[in-house]
């Protein structure tokens, strides 16, 4: 792409479409609803009210509904695909995941399959039974049987994630070098980083062994995997990541239990994305609408789910994600 | 031939078409904030009234640009049916020096009130109630615009033919 390059059609869509989205006090106010039913009404008030369900439990479908919308608009935005495209291969690589599991289980997983991603489902699932990558561009087609074999020696479905999501990583990597866009690409090593950050801590916390690090461990951060291993063998490991860039993050954070930390991450990355808000005709605008949809259907997801458990409004409200707006 | 094209008549003309070209950066601009409006109205078709106000304010520079090449061309009586009058070199060359301020900073100002235009856009389809704030942050580049004119003006009114 070239540096000059400048999309005021799109840019000026996604701003109106900005209105749309709900603000931190929106979600504050969600989560302080005295019931789960109270908490869907004032969903169904904003933008998620086109799908209108009467049963609370039913709000996944708004969600979803939500954000294929969301995913629609954006896609025809930007006759430059690929820059939509990165963030949308892990849908791709999600169903791909559940079409495996499908396969090896027998279980129907229609309800886990995400509208979304850059293959049109049918597609992707036509082409995988038959193990027939050409039409599947973006896909690994590598990774995808190595998961099988792996999944048919080990008979464990933890590999077919965790192999599935290092080919994701690496493929969106490929594709944001290749983009030359400087935003994305620290924005794809940033997601990388963190969620190598979070495996650690999962790790830590379960006392696995390391394996499952270097297993789960994706590729595409500026945080390797040796020195995440020093930090999973050490004592402390905020003394050793404190070098790296986010050693305020895990300073602050790590030591605060696995939930606080997943919230410290994504507010973290929100802080980044938030850079986009104050450019005007360059792309970086759309891609950050699609990330902030997608952690307000995070922080709606986790409402209304802790809603329907009966969880304290102070605890919910803990865990609600800073907004984009 | 390479005479020709340092004869008075000949310069002055030039300084008529480099004025002109003040439109380049006004069509960019409007082109630009043009795309952004789109962009609005595509999410809001009501605001369509709003954001054309802004869209058009990049237009000027064009005009400007007219209206200096029109004075070239009227001085140098062009445009008075008895065809035009004789200029030395020096004359010729002074006019088309009258016309490079307009032509040029046109050009780069129309861009530049395009790019804010079209931000001022964004900002009416986030905030409708906010037009007039975008319309002044545009228009704030008018000035340079304007400076330019002027100082093509009294170069121009100042050359004896």
């Amino acid at each position: 792409m070239s540096k000059n390059k400048i999309y005021p059609f799109a840019v000026a869509s996604v701003r109106s479409m900005e209105n749309s989205l709900m603000t931190k006090q929106k979600l504050m106010q969600m989560a302080d609803a005295k019931t789960v039913d109270e908490a869907l009404r004032i969903l169904s008030d904003s933008a998620y009210g086109k799908t209108q369900v009467k049963d609370a439990h039913d709000f996944e479908r708004m969600i979803g509904n939500h954000l294929e919308e969301t995913y629609q608009a954006v896609d025809g935005l930007i006759p430059q695909e690929t820059l939509v495209d990165i963030f949308l291969y892990k849908n791709d690589y999600h169903n791909i995941k559940v079409l495996l599991k499908e396969e090896v289980s027998k279980v129907n997983g229609k309800k886990f399959l995400i509208q979304g991603g850059t293959i049109p489902i049918e597609t992707l699932r036509k082409n995988l039974r038959e193990r027939n990558y050409v039409e599947l561009p973006n896909i690994d087609g590598e990774a995808v049987e190595e998961a099988v074999s792996m999944y048919a020696k080990t008979r464990n479905g933890r590999y077919i994630d965790t192999i599935l999501d290092k080919a994701c990583f690496s493929t969106m990597e490929k594709a944001a070098k290749k983009l030359g866009n400087a935003y994305v690409s620290k924005y794809v090593q940033m997601l990388a980083d963190i969620t190598n950050l979070k495996t650690l801590l999962r790790v830590k916390t379960m006392d696995r062994d390391y394996q499952v690090l270097e297993e789960s461990f994706v590729p595409g951060g500026s945080i390797g995997l040796e020195l995440l291993s020093r930090a999973f063998r050490s004592d402390s490991p905020v003394a050793v990541l404190k070098e790296t860039p986010y050693g305020s993050l895990c300073e602050e954070y790590m030591d605060q239990g696995f939930t606080a930390f997943e919230k410290a991450c994504d507010d973290y990355l929100m802080e980044y994305i938030k850079d986009a808000k104050y450019k005007t005709l360059t792309p970086e605008p759309v891609m950050a609408f699609i990330l902030a949809k997608e952690t307000e259907a995070k922080c709606i997801r986790i409402i209304m789910t802790c809603k329907m458990q009966n969880i304290d409004a102070a605890i919910i409200k803990e865990r609600v994600r800073e907004a984009y707006v | 031939m390479v005479e020709s094209l340092f004869s008075g008549e000949f310069l002055a003309l030039s300084g008529a078409a480099v004025a002109a070209l003040a439109g380049i950066g006004s069509a960019i601009g409007v082109g630009v904030a043009g795309e952004a409006a789109a962009g609005v109205v595509s999410e809001d078709p009501n605001k369509f009234g709003q954001v054309l106000l802004l869209q058009a304010l990049p237009g000027t520079q064009g005009i400007y640009g007219l209206l200096i090449a029109f004075l070239v061309m009227v001085k140098v009586g062009l445009l008075g049916g008895n065809g035009m009058i004789d200029l030395t070199m020096i004359q010729g060359a002074g006019i088309f020096a009258a016309a490079v301020p307009i032509g040029l900073v046109g050009i780069f100002s129309g861009i530049a009130q395009g790019k804010a235009a079209a931000a001022g856009i964004m900002l009416v389809g986030k905030k409708p109630s906010e037009l007039a704030k975008g319309m002044l942050f545009a228009a704030m580049v008018e000035t340079y615009a304007v400076l330019a004119l002027l100082v093509s003006f009294l170069m121009l009114n100042s050359i004896q033919v």
